[in-house]
């Protein structure tokens, strides 16, 4: 089973498939991030670093 | 009543003798890696600066500046950033002061063994996974033990989302673990000796997947987690685009793993493989740039402060020196590029570069930065930094354009051919000695570097000394509000366990795509083609030959080019390296391809060109290497070697096994014999001189193609 699922790897269509379903997983998790998030959010997780911990900290 | 107090005290405060103790040995390995390499630069511009000593001959060291360079220096500075900049993100100490030490002192042990063997020649003969069996076993123990401490502060943390720099240590720690084992899977022969269970092309796959991705996971990912810590910090203002941020990761670590096989373009290695890889290369472009310029313009508004702020220029530098690197690898993954570049010493510049100038630079920024915190005090000089930051650049930049002048130079030498369609320098040390100007240029470049770097040290010595107060720990502020519990909502950035599983996913699904269909090679090896293995007298010299290192300088791979074929011979097949543990491709040509040298010369010519090679070749710059007269055959070995072997499916047969040391011997008594015969007075019985001849001579000549 196994290998019959692998066998086929070095197949050029199949390759062309995972590559597509891969690039639409991408753009569906680009928009996600970019248009469905709110910026307030983003916002607020951009500021952790900048908590002056350190004594002679600025 | 002291128990309750040092309880306490861990609870509220951070772990900064840690940092400061990773922050001192980086300083240290630092200056030792590039002592080295300035060592074995100059050692190419001028072969005799081996001193005539096996173990500072090139070969040997350039292990050794390789693994101080990425374990030592660039290793302990990661650890460094982020011990203190994850307690600091996560508003917690480590999960274990113990832990942190037995990492601490466990990695400098590590390098130290890796200082002692390497120049003795004890290497598995993979670039930049040479270290020994017992090595590695202590590299992945002291790593579970660093991921152990990492994810425990995960747990305890109080801050319920995970920064982005956070999201980068995990997919190193991750992947880093899952392509060492992989790469470093070894059957022992003895203590000091250890054959790969990868042969041939399966070996050079999975060696590029791992050292194409030790680049991405151990040189990009943390220093791009330091990158979004330490520039907010140095700036005072957040990341330019968070959002561009998570885009930046996701698209990195999926996309790096797959790009591997840009290293073996126009090899032996199936075409689809290859195809793949330079497709993911170019798709590297993207996420590279993105984070590139979200870190560029985190600077926006405030670009005039750089003129007084030396440590900002080290930021900005590394960032532009990180955006010429990554435009410059998909470049040279493109085919043409690549049959141009590779196997030149312009990927010795590209590397130089990122090492130089992204690696090097953000280290040198981060540790003016941390350094006067950790140590309560200023930084001593502005302009010793400023001083040192000048003087680095320009060592980078005479470094790069050095190295990449001479490789053009020699790509193109190697390719030209005249209207007889015949090459117009066939001899290949015309390709050489015309680059040896530029070898000075670079070994110029380099001592620049290290002369900044000496100024940096001059620099901390008197920022520490300055501090006259005792050292304590940086209290945890705002330890009450932990958001941790509160209840609201959160996304994957709060959820550990899932994230690390999500950024595993990513990496192996490119590693699976990849690795897995090679494992059956046979499905590659044309059955009409025999190859035979290496009988036991070769096997031997091939040891030698890795413990030299020759693979370095000399590749065994005849590329599918017209000038490879008219320069050496038939293009190399999977078949020929088939029984290669380990494969020895190399990636680089200082001197000429071996696949072919078999029976291409009689042994009295082998014979005198490893004891000095000008004999043979009056402009050679290989080193000589008079010591194989002197070394005997460990026939005592051979036995166990060829079982090895055999089990990890060489075909030996059970004769060729038991009878190894008797037929190795016989076969070194030959060829002594017949040495001697032609004027040989040296007392050559049983040395490995013969053995390395017996390797030589067998190469190209076992079938296979």
């Amino acid at each position: 089973m196994f290998k019959l699922a692998f066998q086929n790897f070095s197949d050029s269509r199949l390759i062309a498939i995972g590559f597509i379903l891969f690039m639409i997983t991408f753009i569906g998790a680009l928009i996600w991030t970019v248009f469905v998030q709110k910026k307030s959010f983003y916002d607020q997780l951009s500021h952790l670093p900048l908590s002056a911990e350190d004594k002679n900290e600025k | 009543m002291k128990n309750s107090i040092e309880i306490n005290h861990r609870s509220t405060s951070y772990d900064d003798d840690i940092v400061r103790k990773f922050s001192l040995a980086t300083m240290v390995w630092a200056g030792v890696a590039m002592l080295v390499g300035i060592l074995a630069a100059l050692q190419l511009a001028y072969w005799p600066f081996n001193g005539g000593v096996p173990w500072m001959t090139f070969g040997r060291i350039r292990p050794l500046h390789t693994n101080a360079a990425i374990f030592a220096f660039a290793g302990n500075a990661i650890f460094a950033g982020i011990y203190h900049s994850t307690q600091r993100l996560l508003r917690t100490r480590m999960l274990s002061d113990v832990l942190s030490r037995i990492h601490f002192w466990g990695w400098q042990f590590i390098i130290l063994c890796a200082a002692v063997t390497l120049p003795l020649g004890f290497t598995q003969g993979k670039e930049y996974a040479e270290l020994e069996w017992p090595i590695d076993i202590l590299v992945t123990l002291v790593w579970v033990v660093f991921a152990i401490n990492f994810f425990g502060t995960l747990v305890k943390r109080r801050e319920k989302h995970m920064y982005v720099a956070i999201w980068f240590y995990i997919a190193t720690i991750v992947t880093v673990a899952v392509l060492y084992i992989v790469n470093a899977a070894a059957i022992p022969v003895s203590f000091f000796k250890s054959y790969t269970v990868w042969a041939g092309m399966q070996d050079a796959l999975v060696q590029w997947w791992y050292g194409h991705n030790a680049v991405a996971f151990f040189l990009t990912t943390p220093f791009l987690g330091l990158m979004y810590y330490y520039i907010p910090k140095v700036v005072n203002a957040p990341i330019y685009s968070y959002r561009l941020s998570i885009i930046h990761f996701w698209a990195l670590v999926f996309i790096y793993i797959w790009a591997g096989p840009h290293h073996l373009l126009y090899t032996a290695l199936p075409d689809w493989l290859q195809n793949l890889g330079v497709v993911f290369s170019v798709m590297l472009w993207a996420p590279s740039w993105g984070g590139m310029i979200n870190g560029l313009l985190t600077f926006k508004g405030r670009f005039g402060l750089v003129r007084s702020e030396p440590i900002w220029k080290f930021f900005i530098a590394a960032l532009t020196f990180y955006g010429m690197a990554t435009f410059e690898g998909p470049l040279l993954s493109i085919k043409s590029v690549s049959a141009l570049g590779h196997y030149t010493d312009w990927i010795i510049g590209h590397v130089h570069g990122a090492a130089l100038g992204w690696n090097g630079f953000l280290i040198f920024g981060m540790l003016y930065y941390i350094v006067p915190l950790l140590w309560n005090t200023k930084l001593y000089s502005k302009k010793l930094a400023e001083q040192h930051f000048w003087l680095g650049l320009t060592g980078i930049v005479l470094y790069y354009v050095s190295m990449v002048v001479a490789g053009i130079t020699q790509g193109t030498m190697w390719k030209a051919t005249g209207a007889d369609g015949q090459l117009v320098y066939p001899e290949f040390i015309e390709t050489v000695t015309r680059i040896i100007p530029l070898y000075w240029v670079r070994t110029l470049g380099g001592i620049l570097y290290l002369a900044g770097f000496l100024v940096m040290v001059y620099n901390i010595i008197k920022t520490i000394k300055s501090n006259k107060e005792p050292l304590t720990d940086t209290p945890i502020s705002n330890l009450t509000n932990d958001n941790i519990r509160d209840g609201k909502p959160r996304l994957i950035e709060g959820y550990a366990t899932a994230f690390t599983i999500l950024a595993l996913l990513a990496i192996l699904v490119g590693t699976v795509i990849e690795i897995y269909p090679t494992l059956n090679v046979h499905k590659y090896v044309n059955p009409e083609i025999t190859t035979q293995p290496f009988s036991a007298l070769e096997q031997e010299g091939r040891d030698l030959y890795v413990r030299e290192g020759c693979y370095l300088c000399h590749s065994q791979q005849i590329r599918t080019l017209v000038d490879e074929k008219l320069r050496y011979g038939d293009p190399s097949t999977i078949e020929e390296s088939i029984y290669d543990h380990p494969y020895q491709w190399g990636s680089k040509r200082t001197g000429p391809d071996l696949a072919r040298v078999g029976k291409k010369y009689p042994d009295m010519w082998h014979y005198q060109h490893m004891i000095d090679p000008r004999q043979m070749q009056p402009k050679s710059i290989m080193p000589n290497y008079a010591w194989l007269l002197k070394g005997t055959i460990d026939y005592s070995q051979i036995k166990k070697k060829l079982n090895v072997l055999k089990n990890l499916g060489v075909p030996y047969t059970a004769e060729q096994v038991q009878n190894a040391d008797v037929d190795a011997e016989k076969q070194a008594q030959g060829i002594a014999d017949e040495l001697k015969s032609q004027g040989v007075q040296e007392k050559i019985d049983h040395k490995e001189i013969l053995a390395i001849i017996a390797y030589l001579q067998a190469l190209g000549q076992k079938g296979g193609h």
